[in-house]
């Protein structure tokens, strides 16, 4: 009898103060790679999570090919997850309606949705990441949203010519992707400044761990099938190139974190590891991948950037007559450009505000996802 | 010393094909054809030099692919010097086209069509 009065109490006490004392939030492209994590965070850290996303057959349609590698889709978490899941299309603003109306005042939005295809052309990286932010965004102004954690990415700033560069760096987007995520920013700063939009813009470095296919991954995945490693050592050593990452976990982490402090609203904020060098880097992957075979090239630096230039045009018409086949590259252009220019990010004023990573230094994290990626026969 | 004018391109030539085939097939049989296969060529092209000198047949490959004669310290060098430059060849070829059914080599970004194999789980704890 005492247990039942007990029970009844707890019942009682947990859905008219804790339940009411949770926090909601609506996590956009809840099915991709970083979406995923993101709702799984927010519910172990007990949020009332509405999740939404294309519709699996819908997803297809936006992406040029529907290949083993990509796109990623992971329904099956928020099923695990037993949240809220209301199919929308960002491109389509009466299909976001139901994720407003009737429902309580979300406490944030992470709006995390977008087209990260290299491949993609304008037309279709504009109307997903550019026309879909808005809409979301007006929306979110419109009901009143009191925090709304967007999506950016590095690559706005395009090549270092001084590094680390800080969020104040002005834009230089070097590919589609990142001009479509530029635009997208400058769409998203306008709502803030002239219509109140709680804006906080997270730009992270290419992302990578558990269940990422695009990205980084390719750079692994090219390692492997590869076989053969090359390291080169840049002359004079100034002109070394860096490697920046992000684990996913780092950066919900970092999402989560911002959405808790409001002095973040209004601000942009670097989301990655410590910056590590390329040949560091490489060294490290060919190791974690037994890659045995290594060659060691010392490169005068304008001799480099000769060759990358070379091969930077083999890509490109390569990229060109896949396209006339009506198939996907091994690796996209702007992969490639990753690769031969200088992208070098400062994360210091997010550490200034408090945030600490788990995964400092990128290796740990990298390590841990190529063990994961191993056990799955994905690299 | 009569010595074979053309072994050491045979031996790169013969070394890169073998690499592949070994890559692609054979090791997937026995991990140790890699071996069996640089035994075999060596040893057959140092059968075919010492038949040659002892006078058994009158010119290396019969006198097919041309030979010179050289001293015998150069020739001596020369002739041990044959596995590896078998060797020499394999690791191109393992260098193009991969050291496993699932590489492919660096010519794998220059290529549209995937040719390996799928990846077999590994680091299961």
């Amino acid at each position: 009898m005492t247990t039942i009065f007990l029970d009844t109490i707890e019942f009682v006490f947990y859905n008219f103060f804790m339940e009411r004392g949770r926090k909601r939030a609506l996590v956009t492209g809840a099915c991709g790679f970083t979406g995923g994590h993101m709702i799984e965070l927010l519910v172990k850290e007990g949020w009332e999570v509405v999740a939404t996303d294309l519709k699996r057959e819908e997803h297809k349609q936006y992406y040029c090919e529907e290949g083993e590698l990509h796109p990623a889709y992971y329904e099956d978490i928020i099923e695990k997850l037993k949240i809220e899941f209301i199919p929308a299309d960002l491109t389509k603003k009466e299909t976001l309606i139901p994720l407003f109306e009737g429902k309580p005042v979300y406490d944030v939005i992470f709006h995390i949705a977008s087209l990260y295809d290299y491949f993609a052309l304008w037309d279709v990286l504009y109307k997903v990441n550019v026309i879909g932010a808005k809409n979301l965004a007006e929306l979110a102004i419109e009901y009143k949203v009191k925090r709304f954690i967007h999506w950016s990415t590095e690559g706005v700033y395009g090549e270092a010519e001084e590094g680390p560069i800080d969020e104040d760096h002005p834009f230089n987007p070097p590919n589609n992707y990142s001009k479509s995520k530029a635009e997208q920013e400058r769409v998203l700063w306008a709502l803030h400044r002239e219509k109140g939009l709680p804006l906080t813009v997270l730009r992270p470095a290419p992302i990578y761990g558990p269940r990422h296919r695009y990205g980084v991954y390719h750079i692994l995945y090219g390692i492997r099938r590869i076989g053969t490693g090359v390291i080169i050592s840049w002359y004079p050593k100034k002109k070394t190139l860096m490697f920046p990452s992000v684990h996913v976990i780092d950066l919900v982490r970092a999402a989560l974190f911002c959405a808790e402090h409001d002095e973040t609203i209004g601000k942009a904020y670097n989301v990655l590891s410590e910056c590590i060098t390329q040949t560091e880097m490489l060294e490290f992957l060919y190791d974690a991948l037994g890659i045995k075979r290594v060659v060691r090239i010392p490169v005068y630096w304008p001799i480099y950037k000769f060759f990358s230039k070379v091969a930077m045009k083999i890509i490109t018409a390569l990229d060109r007559r896949a396209r006339k086949k009506g198939i996907r590259p091994k690796v996209d252009v702007p992969m490639a450009g990753y690769l031969t220019h200088q992208y070098w990010f400062s994360n210091k004023r997010l550490k200034d505000l408090g945030f600490r990573y788990i995964y400092e230094d990128p290796r740990k994290g990298l390590w841990d996802y190529i063990t994961w990626c191993k056990e799955r026969g994905w690299l | 010393m009569k010595v074979g004018l053309l072994d050491v391109p045979f031996l790169i030539v013969i070394g890169g094909i073998c690499a592949y085939l070994y890559a692609k097939h054979l090791i997937n049989k026995n991990k140790d054809w890699y071996v069996f296969l640089i035994l075999f060529f060596t040893i057959l092209f140092w059968l075919n030099i010492i038949l040659s000198n002892s006078g058994a047949v009158s010119e290396p490959w019969f006198g097919i692919f041309g030979s010179v004669r050289v001293h015998k310290l150069i020739g001596a060098f020369y002739v041990l010097s044959y596995p590896l430059w078998f060797s020499w060849g394999a690791e191109r070829a393992f260098q193009l086209f991969g050291r496993s059914p699932e590489e492919e080599g660096v010519l794998w970004p220059f290529t549209l069509k995937e040719r390996g194999k799928p990846f077999k789980p590994s680091w299961k704890s």
